[in-house]
C-alpha cells in the first residue's frame, strides 16, 4: 500500500479531516476491489453467472470515515451454501489486508444470519446500519438491505430502549474526570459516536438516509448542521494525526501526544497559552458543541417518537411559561417576538424549580443571545435577574446551561478568556470555565450538607457566613485571571472591580471578593509549605486575613477550588492539612492580640 | 544497600528532598500517609462541635542507597526535618538484598 504512505503525506500538509477520511476510504475501496479481482472474483462470476453475493463495508468504513488505524470491517453476504470456489477466493482476497498490517474484521454470512446477529448484538446492528456496497451483486445487496430495514422498521419501538441503554453506558463510562484530560475522540462524550448516534436515530426513526434530511422536521429546522459537520471534520483530523502518531488504533488523546499533535497542526506557544492548550481548547469547543447538539437532538427526537401531553403544574408557574416533561417552555408565541429578557425569566423559573429549559427554547435563545445580546443587556432588570440566578443556584445544571447559551460571557465578557481554556497536564482535569462552575457546584453542595459525613465542618462554616453571595461570586470568578500569564490570582483580583461595577455591587463586597481572589491559594500554600505547628504561621495568616468572616470564605473557596480541580488535588490527606491551617488561623486571632501586647514582631506576608 | 524510610512533616518535604538529592542520591519515592506517634492526633473545636483528627497527615519518604552513604543520608534527613517540636517524625534504616532496574536489567549498585 504505497499510496497509503503518499496519502499520509498529502493529508498531513493539506485537506480537512473529512477529506482525509474520505480519501483514505476511497483508497481502501480500490484496494479491496483490486484484491478481490486479483483473487479471481471476476472470473468466478463470469463462469457461474451472477452469484447472489456481495462484499460490504461496515461501520466506520461503511460511513467512509476511515482513519489510518481504524478497523476495516468487511462482510460477505451470500445466499445458501457458499460455493467451493468462493470459499477459496475470499481468504485469498482478505489475507493481503492482514499482510498490509490493517486491523481487519471480516465475516461471511447469509442474509438471515446477518440479521439475526444484528438483532442480538447492538454493535453489529449499528455496523449494518452504516453498511455500504463494495462489489459483487448490487441487486442482491439491495435485497439484503430491504430485508434488514423492514425488520428494523418493524421492531423500531423495541429497539429504542437499546439505543438509549447504549448511550447511557457510554455516559457512565466516559463521564469520569480521567476523560477530561485525555478525551476519547471517538467514544467519549461529544466524540464522533454522538454524531453516529444522531445519524442512526435519524435513519431508524425518521427515515433520513442522510442526517441533514432531519431538517424536514420543523423542530430540527434550526439545527446547526454546518457547525456540527465542521466539528466532525476537526475531530477526524485530530484522530488521524493521533493514529499516525501512536501508530495504532488509539482514540484516546493521550497527554504525551497532545503536544506533538498541537505542533503538527500548527498550534504555536503563545505568550500566555501554550500550543497544546490551544489545541485542547479547540477540541473541547468542538466536543462540547457535538455533545450539546446531541442532547438537544435526543430530547427532540424522543419527543417526536413519543409525544406526551403537557404536565398540569400551571398554577405554580408564571403565566408566560408552561412545564412539559420537566422543561420550562414558552406557553405561546415565538421567542424571537418577545423581549429577550424572557430568557432570563425562564432560567429563573427553571432554577427555582429544579427544572431545565425545553430544547427548542434553548436553541432559539442561543440565536437571540448571539444576535441581540446588547438588547438583552440593556433590558430592564436583566442584570439583577442574571445575578439572582447566579447567587441562588438551586439547580447547578442551569448555570452550566447559561454558559452553553452564551449568557455568562454576555454578562461577564471577561469569562471569554477562560472559556474552554485547558491547562496542560494531569493536575487540572477540567477546562478553566468548567472548573469554575464545578467549584460553584461544590460550594452549593457544601451549603446543602452533601459533605457532612466526612467533613461536617464545611457546612457549619458555611452556615456562619454573613455574605454567602460574596463567596459565590468569588468562587465563580476565582480563576478569571487565567490566560493572562503569570499570577492569575493577582490579575483576577484586578479584574473584579470592572466586573462587579457593571452589576452595581457595593464597594465593601467588591473589596472582599477581590481579596478572596487575590489570596485564593494562600491557605492551600501554607497548609502544605509552612509549619502548621508553629505559631508564627497562624499568626501570619491571621494578620493577612483579619476578618473572621473573610477567613471562613477563604477557607470554603479553597475547599471548593481543590475539590473541583481533580483527583490529584482533592484527597483526604490534603484536606485535613487544609482544615488544620484554617483552624489554626481562626484560633490565632487571640494569639495575634497577645503577640501585639507583648510587642513581638512578625514578618507580614506579602 | 540500605533502604531509608523517613516519616516527616509535610512542609519539610522540599527541604529534605533538596538536601538528600545534594548527596548524589538519584531517586526518591514519597507517599502521603497518615498516622500518629506520641503526638497522638489533635482536636479542633468549631462552634462547640468537636472535630477529632486521629491520624495526622505526614509524608513517608523512601530511598535506597549504597551502604557507605546511608549514615550521611540519615544525618541529612534528621537535620532538615527537624523543628524540635512534637511530631517531627522518625527514620528507619533497613538492609536491602537486591535491586533491579526493570528497563535494563541492571542490578544492585548499578540499579539504584
Amino acid at each position: 500500500m504505497n499510496s497509503r504512505e503518499s496519502l499520509t503525506k498529502t493529508y498531513l500538509t493539506q485537506g480537512s479531516g473529512l477529506e482525509a477520511a474520505h480519501a483514505y476510504s476511497n483508497l481502501m475501496d480500490r484496494f479491496v476491489r483490486a484484491l478481490f479481482l486479483e483473487a479471481g472474483f471476476r472470473e468466478r462470476i463470469k463462469e457461474s453467472g451472477q452469484e447472489p453475493l456481495a462484499v460490504v463495508a461496515l461501520g466506520g468504513y461503511g460511513r467512509r470515515e476511515l482513519c489510518f488505524h481504524s478497523d476495516v470491517d468487511l462482510l460477505v453476504i451470500h445466499q445458501g451454501r457458499l460455493s467451493a470456489e468462493m470459499n477459496e477466493i475470499i481468504p485469498r482476497a482478505i489475507y493481503p489486508l492482514w499482510d498490509a498490517k490493517l486491523e481487519v474484521g471480516h465475516s461471511i454470512l447469509t442474509v438471515p444470519e446477518s440479521i439475526r446477529l444484528a438483532f442480538n448484538d447492538f454493535r453489529v446492528l449499528t455496523a449494518l446500519i452504516d453498511s455500504r456496497f463494495l462489489l459483487g451483486s448490487r441487486s442482491f445487496y439491495r435485497l439484503f438491505r430491504e430485508a434488514f430495514w423492514s425488520r428494523i422498521y418493524r421492531e423500531k419501538s423495541s429497539l429504542l430502549e437499546r439505543f438509549l441503554i447504549y448511550q447511557q453506558e457510554r455516559e457512565d463510562k466516559y463521564h469520569s474526570e480521567a476523560y477530561f484530560v485525555e478525551p476519547d475522540i471517538k467514544d467519549g462524550l461529544g466524540g464522533l459516536r454522538d454524531l453516529h448516534f444522531m445519524a442512526w436515530m435519524a435513519r431508524v426513526y425518521f427515515r433520513c438516509k442522510r442526517f441533514s434530511e432531519i431538517r424536514r422536521f420543523a423542530v430540527f429546522s434550526h439545527f446547526e448542521f454546518n457547525k456540527l459537520a465542521h466539528s466532525r471534520s476537526f475531530l477526524l483530523k485530530v484522530r488521524n494525526h493521533h493514529h499516525l502518531l501512536a501508530n495504532r488504533k488509539e482514540d484516546r488523546l493521550l497527554l504525551a501526544c497532545q503536544k506533538k499533535i498541537s505542533q503538527d497542526l500548527g498550534y504555536k506557544d503563545g505568550p500566555y497559552i501554550e500550543g497544546p492548550e490551544k489545541l485542547m481548547r479547540d477540541l473541547y469547543l468542538h466536543m462540547n458543541r457535538i455533545r450539546y447538539g446531541h442532547d438537544e437532538f435526543k430530547v427532540k427526537a424522543l419527543d417526536l417518537i413519543h409525544p406526551l401531553p403537557p404536565e398540569l403544574v400551571q398554577d405554580q408557574i408564571t403565566p408566560e411559561f408552561q412545564v412539559i416533561k420537566g422543561n420550562v417552555v414558552l406557553k405561546e408565541g415565538a421567542l424571537s417576538e418577545k423581549d429577550p429578557s424572557v430568557i432570563l425569566r425562564a432560567l429563573k423559573e427553571a432554577n427555582q424549580r429544579g427544572l431545565f429549559l425545553g430544547s427548542g427554547f434553548i436553541w432559539e435563545s442561543k440565536g437571540i443571545i448571539a444576535k441581540k445580546g446588547k438588547d438583552l443587556l440593556k433590558s430592564l432588570g436583566a442584570r439583577e435577574l442574571f445575578l439572582k440566578i447566579l447567587l441562588e443556584p438551586e439547580n447547578p445544571k442551569i448555570i452550566r446551561l447559561m454558559l452553553e447559551m452564551g449568557l455568562l460571557t454576555l454578562f461577564i465578557p471577561e469569562f471569554k478568556r477562560i472559556r474552554n481554556l485547558a491547562e496542560f497536564g494531569f493536575y487540572h482535569v477540567r477546562t478553566v470555565d468548567l472548573h469554575s462552575l464545578k467549584a460553584l457546584d461544590v460550594l452549593y453542595r457544601i451549603s446543602r450538607g452533601a459533605y457532612d459525613e466526612q467533613w461536617p465542618l464545611f457546612k457549619n462554616v458555611f452556615r456562619d457566613l454573613e455574605h454567602p453571595d460574596w463567596l459565590f461570586l468569588a468562587t465563580l470568578l476565582h480563576d478569571i485571571g487565567k490566560g493572562h500569564g503569570k499570577d492569575h490570582s493577582k490579575k483576577g483580583a484586578e479584574l473584579i472591580p470592572g466586573i462587579l461595577n457593571r452589576f452595581g455591587i457595593g464597594k465593601k463586597a467588591m473589596e472582599v471578593v477581590s481579596f478572596l481572589i487575590a489570596q485564593h491559594l494562600f491557605l492551600v500554600n501554607i497548609s502544605q509549605h509552612r509549619d502548621l505547628g508553629d505559631e508564627k504561621t497562624s499568626v501570619q495568616a491571621a494578620q493577612l486575613i483579619q476578618d473572621k468572616d473573610v477567613l471562613r470564605m477563604s477557607f470554603l473557596l479553597s475547599v471548593a477550588d481543590s475539590f473541583s480541580t481533580g483527583p490529584m488535588v482533592r484527597n483526604e490527606w490534603k484536606t485535613i492539612l487544609h482544615r488544620i491551617a484554617f483552624y489554626q488561623s481562626l484560633q490565632s486571632k487571640y494569639s495575634l492580640l497577645f503577640c501585639f501586647m507583648q510587642g513581638l514582631q512578625f514578618n507580614v506576608l506579602q | 544497600m540500605k533502604k531509608i524510610e523517613a516519616i516527616i512533616k509535610p512542609f519539610k518535604l522540599d527541604d529534605v528532598k533538596d538536601a538528600v538529592l545534594k548527596l548524589g542520591v538519584s531517586g526518591i519515592t514519597i507517599t502521603e500517609v497518615k498516622g500518629f506517634g506520641r503526638q497522638k492526633g489533635h482536636k479542633e473545636i468549631y462552634r462547640g462541635a468537636e472535630y477529632v483528627v486521629d491520624f495526622l497527615p505526614k509524608i513517608k519518604l523512601e530511598v535506597v542507597v549504597a551502604t557507605d552513604i546511608a549514615p550521611r543520608v540519615v544525618e541529612v534527613i534528621k537535620e532538615h526535618a527537624h523543628t524540635g517540636e512534637i511530631g517531627d517524625g522518625k527514620i528507619f534504616v533497613m538492609s536491602v538484598e537486591k535491586a533491579v532496574r526493570i528497563r535494563t536489567g541492571e542490578e544492585d549498585r548499578d540499579a539504584i
